[in-house]
């Protein structure tokens, strides 16, 4: 068994406060009484690909590099 | 000499009598065009672009609402007629909602991302008896709620009402949102604008046959019937439902008491020519023996249908004299048994119809404008309420008599507690969720009355808004009600209209257009017999057509008449500008028919244009400057009776000039604007009026499939599916519509520097080249938003679905990597098909003993994660993931997954000009043609898409556009615009593009880029605003190989979804057939689709089948594998062959010759 994660958080539709959830939580912001909440965005380092389509893509980045 | 002063002679007379007029036009003030066009924006600031939605249901809310409880205000017990509950008041409270019993406040943005419905409670204040028998109190109840109410956005009960934008935008509501629709489940919901016939006319037409009908549709808030008056043979007949056959007309006269021919022959008027066609009618009567009202009661008496339920009164009276009094032409009132405004009602009918017999041109259109309603959003919720409202009733009623009528009761007696709420909440609900209205108490059975409210872009919602749909069935042949009809300038767009099918039959409303609301009928009567309308009660037949006056007839009803009917109208007209009476009365005198019509009723259009005294505007500098100063608004114009609305009938007894300047001394009115005629979708267009007009009908459907803004809150939205334009541009040649409806602010589209000349070769049939570096720097680039939801399942046993922290080591950890440790993916990350979103797993067993909802073990559920799939080699994002409950209290997760698409080769593009096309291929900058001054164009557009179409409208956009570009200004270019300034004319912008340099007529010099060498030709360049449209390539490319197939016939499955076959249908195959390529018919339609192996008999010629085990083919009618050929045949055909077995039909296959022969067993 791996070690306990913390819980996930998430943000209120309405006051942006954090809320954390267990399992047959009702879905309400604790604060406010808001009944939408959000998933934070992801802590994981993402790279976006530059969509340009084809092999020049590769080309641009470069240029990009050398400056 | 002698001819020339013939010539002469008749000029010098016309010329004379110019300088009478002369004279007068001296005298008369001097006319200066006024600047009208800022009205029009103040017009839209009272008014917004979806009144008519907003009007009829603020209408129902405060008004409406309290009739209908008004009439059906009481619950009788049938046992005991003491006990009563009485409704006293209605009223519609704040949109809110109660959850575990705590009431929550409600907003629209709310109810859009949660699924929930924005609706408010119905609150009722009611008087009730409680207990029974000896022990009676009355109690009085305030504000109970009897149900919910679904509110329009931004009508008076919305809480965005009166809003500023400021606070909309706290909201999370986009404040360019019309409004208009309702939220339902979370999907918004429009009611389309319903056209009909106007009801309680009368209406001449003609039948398939020939016969000239008088027909007239009545609708009461109790009765709803059509009566219909026929002319066959050269005689009269009654066509009522309740009755068998049709009934002569004079039959029904005597039945109504009017015994006397000659007074019939009176009331229709004593032209000997309507008496000669009378006659056959009364002979006929006569012959029947029928002359007194007894024997014409006795006659209609054997022709009422026999209904399986009779009302109990009929035995007294007759049910003869019943139908005649509440059902035939049920909008005339009788009192007391008078039946005389019937008569002179059915003689007016009968006297239309003589008319149009002698004259052809009293017939009336059905098409015309005026003689049609608008039905609105609410009329129809109204209309549902009403039936709710009574089942409510009934059902209260019988509960109470059920209870009551019980022996012994335990507890005290409460009639209040017998409200049902649900009813009329989930009645309204699921009427406007499905858009079938059954109504049956009104005998309505319609299906598609609501529609999604389209998304796509901006203008396609407010296209949607002013949409009509049609009365009749899309089938009729006839094209009547197809082609444009000139009553419906200034009312009905005549460009917005689909192609095809349902082409000119589904419409859509001008800018300016009104839709009227009901008005309350009784004040204005009395007004009418106040200006001197002479009371029909106290009119003889003789008086009523006597040359010197007119027929008086209020919304349907003939008041009597009047005699100097102008004077009438003036005083009518005089009141209403002073703001008296209601400014949608009309008031409109039929020379023809030498009538006044009055109307206060609802859904007739009208739209407002100022008022002319004697062709001079009684708009004035001063007042425009008032207007723009801000001391002065749109209502104030109205007040003041410079501005008035007129509907299409009262129209006609105005003389409307176009402009200012144009005015003569009869004129009695002048246009506001010219460009209104147009709707919103048409406003968009420059230069409209330089079209070939089917190229701005193309450009309207178009323009609700281009993708942009959708509105301020786009990013906030959880729609199921979003097209955005990552940077969307305003328009560099706009219209004033486009910045009045806030196009500017939501554009759709981009400005993209357009060469007209032909390169490559790949821009034959409309496709366009396009530059590669201009698609780099974000050309055409957009955002495409899909919705996925998961819900978090509830089930019966007490068991729930569960989500779980995704295994990261396990064998599906590749699909888990976007998971947080909540089992749900992360926004941010990128998603690829087949990644897991949500790691959920379901109970396997649902149903049976409860079980503890905690405690289970892992071996009781099954995995029912969610897998993402989308394109291969697309990168998504996932975007937004939002919780919460939906109704059921049980998590509801929602994906928005993000995806960005640059254009490729097979997306479709469009200009604003209906010229739409296909991008045929990207091509590097560097090769791409560019002109001395290094402008290199975005795109290239084959110039023979101009001849066919003639859309000179595009090269004056883009001409505008040039000159717009080099000076730095926005260019106009409104329809019918040149003479107010409203659209720049060429010589303008050409003076304009000569200035900055370049040539008047657009065309630069272009050098190649493949070569660097000038072009032979001049190059017609300039900025053209190109929308992107929702069709790409993406989402439709498809092919395959081999893949799934249907598990009934083992043929590959159908359409893209299901990565289905491509079918070679029957046109292919005949094809084929006639080239004689059967070797390849063979290949695609068996070998390449179900072959099989079936074992036949040659003996019997039926399917046997194959023994494993003896490794032989089987006959198993002849029990035996002697004759026994093995033949490959398509499975279908053996489904086929089966099938027919299955009913008794033996077809058996002859292997020698290749023929089937069916037998029958």
């Amino acid at each position: 068994m791996d070690p306990q994660p913390e819980p996930v958080s998430y943000i209120c539709g309405d006051c942006g406060m954090e809320n954390t959830l267990k399992p047959g939580d009702v879905i309400q912001c604790r604060e406010c009484g808001y009944r939408i909440l959000y998933k934070k965005r992801t802590r994981r380092i993402v790279q976006y690909e530059g969509t340009l389509g084809d092999g020049w893509s590769g080309h641009v980045i470069a240029c990009v590099l050398k400056y | 000499m002698s001819p020339k002063q013939g010539e002469e002679h008749p000029k010098e007379r016309q010329y004379g009598s110019e300088q009478v007029l002369d004279k007068q036009n001296l005298a008369a003030p001097l006319k200066s065009a006024v600047d009208k066009f800022q009205l029009l924006p103040e017009f839209l600031k009272v008014r917004g672009l979806v009144k008519q939605h907003l009007d009829s249901f603020n209408y129902f809310v405060n008004t409406g609402i309290k009739k209908i409880v008004r009439a059906n205000d009481r619950i009788v017990s049938g046992i005991d007629p003491s006990i009563y509950l009485r409704f006293k008041d209605v009223r519609i409270g704040q949109p809110s909602v109660t959850m575990d019993g705590v009431s929550e406040k409600l907003n629209p943005h709310m109810c859009r991302l949660s699924d929930m419905t924005y609706a408010a409670p119905i609150l009722v204040n009611i008087e009730y008896i409680q207990g029974s028998h000896t022990e009676k109190t009355i109690m009085e109840k305030n504000d109970v709620v009897i149900g919910r109410m679904p509110i329009m956005l931004r009508s008076c009960c919305c809480v965005l009402y009166g809003k500023d934008e400021a606070e909309l935008s706290r909201l999370g509501e986009c404040p360019l949102d019309p409004g208009g629709y309702f939220v339902i489940k979370g999907t918004e919901k429009v009611i389309l604008i319903q056209e009909q016939l106007s009801k309680n006319r009368i209406i001449i037409d003609t039948d398939k046959k020939g016969n000239i009908n008088a027909s007239v549709t009545s609708s009461t808030e109790t009765v709803k019937s059509k009566t219909v008056i026929q002319m066959e043979k050269e005689k009269m007949y009654l066509l009522l439902n309740q009755f068998m056959k049709k009934i002569p007309i004079m039959i029904v006269m005597k039945a109504m008491g009017m015994e006397s021919d000659q007074e019939v022959v009176q009331m229709v008027g004593r032209d000997p020519r309507f008496s000669s066609l009378l006659l056959p009618s009364i002979e006929e009567c006569a012959s029947l023996d029928i002359y007194t009202q007894e024997k014409a009661l006795e006659y209609l008496e054997g022709k009422v249908k026999k209904s399986t339920f009779s009302a109990p009164s009929s035995d007294k009276e007759g049910r003869a004299l019943a139908i005649l009094r509440d059902v035939f032409l049920a909008n005339v009132p009788v009192h007391n048994n008078n039946f005389r405004p019937k008569c002179l009602y059915v003689a007016v009918m009968l006297r239309r119809m003589m008319e149009a017999m002698l004259n052809k041109d009293a017939m009336d259109d059905k098409d015309y404008v005026g003689n049609k309603r608008l039905e609105l959003s609410g009329q129809l919720v109204s209309l549902l309420f009403e039936d709710l409202f009574k089942t409510m009733i009934s059902e209260v009623k019988k509960t109470v008599d059920i209870i009551l009528s019980k022996p012994s009761r335990s507890s005290r007696f409460d009639l209040s507690q017998f409200i049902v709420r649900d009813s009329i909440t989930v009645g309204l609900e699921r009427t406007l969720s499905t858009g079938n209205f059954d109504v049956k108490r009104f005998k309505m059975h319609r299906k598609g009355m609501t529609q999604v409210l389209a998304r796509l872009s901006f203008i396609g919602t407010l296209g949607h808004m002013t949409r009509i749909s049609p009365q009749f069935e899309k089938s009729r042949k006839v094209s009547g009600p197809r082609a444009l009809q000139p009553s419906q300038w200034g009312m009905l767009c005549p460009c917005d209209t689909p192609e095809g099918e349902a082409c000119g039959l589904v419409k859509n409303l001008a800018l300016m257009t009104h839709v009227t609301t009901d008005e309350e009928e009784g004040p204005l009567i009395s007004l009418c017999y106040c200006l001197g309308v002479e009371d029909l009660e106290l009119l003889s037949g003789e008086e009523l057509h006597t040359p010197t006056s007119f027929l008086v007839i209020f919304n349907g009803l003939i008041l009597g008449k009047h005699r100097r009917p102008q004077r009438f109208a003036d005083a009518l007209r005089k009141l209403r500008r002073a703001g008296k009476i209601g400014e949608f009365v009309s008031v409109f005198v039929n020379e023809k028919q030498r009538c006044v019509y009055i109307a206060s009723d609802g859904g007739r259009v009208c739209r407002p244009l100022v008022i002319a005294d004697k062709g001079v505007s009684r708009i004035k500098q001063h007042h425009m400057k008032e207007l723009v100063d801000g001391v002065r608004t749109f209502n104030d114009f109205l007040r003041d009776g410079l501005i008035e609305y007129l509907d299409v009938n009262e129209e006609n007894n105005a003389l409307i000039a176009l402009y200012e300047g144009e005015a003569t001394l009869d004129t009695t009115h002048i246009e506001i604007e010219p460009f209104t005629i147009l709707g919103v979708c048409a406003g968009l267009i420059p230069y409209p009026h330089h079209n070939q007009s089917p190229r701005n009908t193309y450009q309207c459907a178009m323009g609700k499939q281009a993708m942009g803004n959708i509105a301020y809150n786009e990013l906030c939205r959880m729609d199921t599916l979003l097209y955005l334009l990552v940077y969307p541009q305003r328009p560099l040649l706009t219209t004033r519509t486009i910045e009045l409806v806030g196009y500017d602010k939501l554009g759709a589209g981009q400005n993209a520097t357009v060469a007209v000349m032909s390169y490559s070769g790949y821009d034959i049939e409309d496709a366009i080249v396009m530059n590669k570096s201009s698609l780099d720097r974000g050309f055409g680039r957009c955002i495409v938003m899909k919705k996925y939801s998961a819900i978090n399942q509830k089930y019966e046993n007490n068991t729930s679905d569960r989500i779980l922290r995704p295994d990261r080591t396990g064998p599906a950890a590749e699909r888990v990597q976007i998971l947080d440790d909540d089992g749900i993916a992360a926004p941010g990350e990128i998603i690829r098909p087949n990644d897991i979103y949500i790691n959920k797993e379901s109970p396997i067993e649902t149903r049976g003993t409860m079980v503890s909802s905690t405690g289970q073990s892992d071996s009781k559920y099954r995995p029912t994660r969610q897998t993402y799939k989308g394109p291969e080699g697309e990168t998504c994002v996932v975007d937004r993931v939002a919780l919460c409950s939906d109704k059921n209290n049980s998590l509801c997760i929602k994906f928005l997954i993000r995806h960005t698409r640059r254009p490729e080769v097979g997306d479709k593009f469009s200009s604003r000009h209906g010229q739409k096309g296909v991008c045929g291929t990207i091509i590097q900058q560097e090769d791409f043609p560019f002109s001395e001054r290094g402008i290199c164009p975005d795109l290239i557009m084959n110039p023979h898409g101009f001849p066919s179409r003639m859309t000179v409208g595009k090269m004056i956009e883009l001409l505008g556009g040039k000159a717009g570009v080099s000076c730095g200004r926005f260019h106009y270019g409104s329809a019918f615009g040149e003479p107010s300034g409203h659209a720049d004319k060429v010589e303008t912008i050409s003076e304009t593009l000569v200035r900055h340099g370049f040539s008047y007529s657009g065309k630069d010099l272009i050098y190649s880029g493949i070569s660097g060498c000038p072009l032979q030709a001049y190059i017609f360049m300039g900025p053209i605003y190109y929308q992107k449209l929702k069709h790409m390539v993406l989402d439709k490319m498809h092919a395959r190989g081999s893949g799934p197939r249907v598990m009934l016939t083992r043929q590959p499955t159908e359409g893209r979804a299901r990565n289905g076959g491509l079918r070679v249908g029957e046109m292919e195959r005949d094809c084929l057939i006639a080239y004689g390529a059967s070797m390849l018919i063979f290949e695609r339609l068996m070998i390449s689709s179900d072959p099989f192996e079936v074992q036949v008999c040659r003996v019997c010629g039926l399917l046997g089948y194959y023994n494993h085990k003896l490794k032989a083919g089987i006959c198993s009618t002849c029990k035996n594998g002697d004759n026994i050929s093995t033949m490959k045949l398509p499975y279908a055909c053996k489904l086929l062959i089966q099938a027919d077995m299955g009913s008794l039909l033996a077809l058996s296959l002859d292997t020698g010759t290749g023929l089937a022969c069916c037998t029958v067993n």
